[in-house]
């Protein structure tokens, strides 16, 4: 339904989809921020249970009934349950991730 | 929702645990050795879930308002994905009620990235 990659500090690189170009924007900020917590809490559970593996984060999925949200590292997504493999998607977003 | 007994027959999946909203750890299972995942691990990992599932709500909630779109919320299933692992959690049906009967038990599985198929587990967890 929409996807839209991000710079280091949260703002728009480029976005496409049924979002409107500020929702496209504000997206990416919340994705950033998002995982900016993520990292924070993957590297403290990391220091406090000693298991390796769990930091730096690659990114995160957020399923809700019909919609959900996954990003992996710059890139987030909006999919439709219903439409979308997961499995297709996470693969997906990992390559455009390396461009 | 399956048991922890019968996730832990999924494909790729590391550990599976239940905990409650506040991130207190009740039941774990764990299929590999404990120099990969202590059971104290786990007992972060309960919390890391917890908060995340919170963090998802707030996400959820927000774009909701924002979107005006109305499939995000009630959030069924966060995943963090980290660097070699990731885990899955599911809420059950009663999470977040403002007044719940009885107390929610989340359920959370730990897959290997490299072997996990996210879509089975995601099915699985299913309520």
């Amino acid at each position: 339904m929409a996807v839209c990659r991000f710079s280091d500090d949260g703002t728009l690189v480029e976005g496409y989809g049924l979002l409107t170009p500020q929702q496209i924007a504000l997206l990416s900020h919340i994705s950033h921020r998002y995982r900016r917590a993520l990292q924070g809490h993957a590297d403290q559970t990391a220091l406090f249970s000693g298991m390796r593996g769990w930091t730096p984060p690659r990114g995160f999925v957020l399923r809700g009934s019909r919609q959900s949200l996954c990003a992996i590292a710059n890139v987030v997504c909006w999919i439709d349950n219903a439409d979308a493999s997961l499995n297709e998607v996470l693969t997906e977003l990992q390559d455009i991730a390396r461009w | 929702m399956a048991n922890l007994d019968q996730l832990m027959q999924l494909p790729g999946i590391l550990a599976a645990f239940e905990f409650t909203e506040g991130g207190t750890l009740l039941n774990h299972r764990q299929a590999v050795p404990t120099d990969i995942i202590h059971p104290h691990a786990m007992t972060f990992l309960a919390y890391l879930c917890a908060a995340n599932v919170n963090m998802a709500r707030l996400q959820a909630k927000g774009w909701t308002r924002l979107t005006n779109s109305h499939g995000f919320e009630p959030v069924q299933q966060v995943m963090v994905i980290g660097f070699d692992w990731s885990v899955l959690i599911a809420l059950p049906e009663e999470a977040g009620s403002p007044i719940p009967v009885s107390i929610p038990v989340l359920q959370a599985v730990v897959l290997a990235n490299e072997s996990a198929n996210y879509q089975k587990a995601t099915a699985a967890l299913t309520r």
